[in-house]
């Protein structure tokens, strides 16, 4: 499914939320909406869940308006989230079916391949709330996917889940893509998005800073990034020649190549200029360049 | 529509399989005909013994006889008083006292007819023709009148003595006795009759502590019935003429309903319908109780966002009312079957209580669906609010307090069921079941204000529901903000 939202922009209270905001998400791909909390990412899936409407813009999918066929193929598994504690598994996983349009019959038969994918057989007639926490969680896995939706929107889902669902996310989502399913994930910690994701739009206080394909992304900021760790001060290594810009946390600081110059040279006048206790080269990853956006969006409003 | 289809088949499923709402169903019949039964149980007869009523009788007038005929037949089945008849204790002293008398008694009885047969004698003699042997007879049987007449006289007076003595003695005992039995408990007071007391028209009751004047007032009765009999023989009347004229009156209650005239019974006419009340409020709190308990259950464990994505609020508002709606007309429908086989099996009254109508179980239905739609929709809106299980108790609060308040308000209804007061009250959309349900068989509400509380329950309906679905839509953008009227402001306002 293709999914295409045009120039949204929300707000609640005379705030601003999401201000123009522009994506798409294409099926085989997996499209990031990637920012702090407040960025304005949850609003954006509920624009396109229907559950919020947008002050402005248009949202299609597969060139059409959100219609119940569109919400029947699609599989959200939102940040808020939990399931009835006092039912069992089978009902629940039934009932959420039944609700996206799968006749009894074939809920059932989806519920029981879904449980037994998941190695739940077993646990099929027990209450949820006697399922332990990691459990509980695959369940909400599995009401997102039981109606094998064609488009999956993710609000964090790595978010309070243990590590070993977190690996469970990353293998399916990959088969999804694999499926050629569309996935729009939703989520602060850019680390997994960097891994995941094919097409990221970084938001912050729900302007867009950057958007694109990540590879281009990290191709497009590979400058050369040199972080030093020393006990004196480290200020005067912005005075070293090529280096553009430096980021100092505590006794750390991380100082932009110009790509012009070599990196061996600013190498060396560093060790000159201070006394260094560790030294690297580094590419800066998804985090270093959202942190860099997002610096530079700060002093851009100052 | 199948959504809601889908929506209304969980709800009334999970309703009917969860314990709570059988509980409601068996245990509410049940508690009800407690707290009918308890009151009942208190006033027919508050101790579990009968209650006993001492009676002192001096002179033996056999008063204690008629008295107790009188109360038996006065008060039927319904009587739970008895009267005991307080003897003395007799002790050696008053036994050898007794013989005395006795024999007093027996001595003055035997002069009395010894001196009656020398007066007879006499009166023999004297008819003879006169001749010597016939004056000295009379002169012998003067001596010994007069001898038998002193001693007479004088018997007399030593047994009238003797008797004052005794009877003192017995006054004392037989008041020591009744004081005794008073202090233990056995007797809840005691009535004091004597001639003299009676003649005046005077009875003395003593009791340990006040006692309820419409228990006694059968015995009032009772004793003023003797005492005008006993008048009444005095004054040469007969007693078949004394029964006819004291022929008790029996009072029969009428109510006339139009043309439709019928006896009517207190117990029967108030109890049917606040039972009905009853039946009607719990049906209505217990349904949108579990409605609430849903919405808020469904809050905590946050599914909701879920359902925003699978539904719009409109289905699952309406899904929710609706499959909880039936889940109270199931309850309902099992009550009325169980109604009808109590009054098939006639265990009920039925033709007494004019109120178990089919008419009036139709109003009873509308009733419920009119006054659950309203809450319902109301405690939809207000579970939608919570943002926090600690919010979600004190709307709970607030909840549980609002729905008394119709229940509580209900006495006044009982009192004037068409007073102004009661009638403006009853287009309130709070109260309008509760009231209307209440006064139907009490009084006779005209027809403008079942049409009244219909409209003002319709409306409400709709306004509830369209704030609801906004409070809805929009509860999806609370961040755990506390539920302040500020906050349901923000929440309608936004579009």
């Amino acid at each position: 499914m293709h999914v295409k939202a045009e120039h949204i922009s929300k707000s609640f209270d005379d705030k601003l939320v999401v201000a123009n905001f522009s994506f798409e998400a294409r099926a085989g791909f997996i499209t990031g909406i990637i920012g702090d909390s407040r960025a304005g990412k949850t609003t954006i899936l509920r624009m396109l869940l229907g559950i919020v409407k947008p002050d402005e813009g248009y949202i299609s999918f597969d060139d059409n308006v959100l219609s119940h066929k569109i919400l029947d193929a699609t599989g959200y598994l939102p940040e808020e989230r939990g399931v009835y504690q006092q039912y069992t598994l089978n009902e629940i996983l039934v009932y959420f079916a039944r609700l996206k349009n799968l006749p009894r019959k074939k809920a059932q038969v989806e519920a029981v391949r879904l449980m037994d994918r998941f190695n739940l057989i077993e646990q099929m007639e027990t209450p949820v709330q006697k399922l332990p926490e990691e459990v509980q969680q695959k369940v909400e896995l599995m009401i997102t996917l039981i109606h094998n939706p064609d488009l999956i929107i993710l609000d964090e889902p790595f978010h309070n889940m243990v590590a070993e669902n977190q690996t469970l996310i990353r293998k399916m989502v990959q088969r999804l893509r694999e499926d050629g399913k569309t996935i729009i994930l939703a989520t602060g910690q850019i680390e997994e998005a960097e891994l995941l994701c094919d097409e990221i739009t970084l938001l912050h206080q729900g302007e867009t800073l950057m958007k694109g394909r990540v590879d281009d992304m990290l191709e497009k900021f590979k400058h050369n990034l040199i972080e030093v760790e020393g006990e004196d001060n480290l200020q005067p290594l912005k005075q070293i020649n090529g280096v553009q810009k430096m980021i100092q946390k505590k006794q750390v600081a991380q100082l932009f190549i110009d790509k012009a110059v070599s990196p061996q040279k600013v190498l060396d006048e560093i060790i000159r200029t201070v006394n260094i206790s560790r030294i690297e080269i580094k590419r800066p990853g998804l985090k270093d360049i959202y942190t860099d956006a997002v610096q530079q969006y700060r002093q851009a409003a100052l | 529509m199948r959504r809601i289809l889908i929506i209304i088949g969980w709800e009334l499923i999970r309703h009917l399989k969860s314990r709570n709402f059988w509980l409601v169903v068996f245990l509410s019949p049940l508690l009800m005909t407690g707290v009918v039964l308890i009151p009942s149980i208190y006033f027919q007869g508050a101790s579990p013994k009968q209650s006993q009523i001492g009676f002192v009788e001096f002179d033996s007038t056999s008063y204690f006889q008629t008295l107790t005929e009188h109360l038996t037949d006065s008060l039927s089945n319904s009587n739970n008083m008895l009267l005991v008849l307080i003897t003395p204790d007799t002790s050696a002293r008053m036994q050898s006292e007794f013989v005395e008398l006795e024999q007093l008694k027996d001595q003055l009885d035997s002069l009395n007819e010894a001196y009656n047969k020398i007066k007879e004698r006499r009166r023999y003699i004297f008819q003879r023709p006169d001749s010597r042997t016939r004056r000295n007879l009379l002169a012998q049987s003067y001596e010994q009148l007069l001898a038998t007449r002193e001693q007479k006289d004088l018997a007399e007076i030593e047994y009238t003595r003797m008797k004052a003595k005794t009877d003192s003695l017995v006054r004392q005992a037989v008041l020591h006795k009744a004081d005794s039995l008073l202090t233990a408990k056995e007797i809840e007071g005691y009535i004091i009759l004597d001639e003299d007391l009676f003649r005046n028209g005077v009875i003395t009751f003593h009791a340990s502590q006040p006692i309820n004047f419409l228990r006694i007032q059968p015995l009032k009765q009772a004793l003023q019935v003797m005492l005008v009999e006993q008048r009444m023989k005095e004054e040469g009347i007969t007693i078949s003429q004394i029964q006819e004229l004291l022929k008790p009156i029996r009072i029969h209650e009428i109510i006339s309903e139009g043309t439709e005239k019928r006896e009517f019974k207190f117990m029967v006419t108030y109890l049917a319908p606040i039972v009905a009340v009853l039946f009607l409020f719990i049906s209505i709190f217990s349904t949108s109780g579990f409605l609430f308990a849903a919405i808020i259950s469904e809050k905590t464990n946050k599914l909701l966002h879920w359902f925003l994505s699978y539904v719009n609020p409109f289905q699952i508002i309406s899904g929710k009312i609706v499959g909880l709606g039936a889940v109270g007309l199931i309850e309902i429908f099992i009550w009325l079957i169980l109604t009808m086989l109590l009054m098939a099996g006639n265990v009920i009254p039925a033709r007494d209580i004019g109120f178990l109508t089919l008419k009036n179980a139709g109003l009873f239905v509308l009733y419920f669906i009119l006054g659950y739609l309203f809450f319902a929709s109301l405690f939809t809106g207000v579970g939608a609010l919570s943002s926090s299980p600690q919010d979600a108790q004190k709307l709970r609060l607030y909840m549980r307090v609002m729905s008394f308040l119709p229940l509580v308000l209900a006495i006044f209804v009982l009192r004037t069921p068409d007073a102004l007061l009661i009638r403006i009250l009853s287009y309130i959309p709070f109260l309008s079941p509760v009231f209307m349900i209440l006064r139907t068989p009490l009084g006779q509400p005209p027809l403008i204000d079942y049409y009244i509380s219909w409209g003002v329950l319709v409306l409400s309906i709709i306004l509830n529901l369209m704030i609801t679905g906004k409070i809805f839509r929009n509860a999806s953008i609370i961040y755990g903000e506390k539920t302040t009227f500020k906050l349901v402001l923000k929440l309608l306002r936004e579009k």
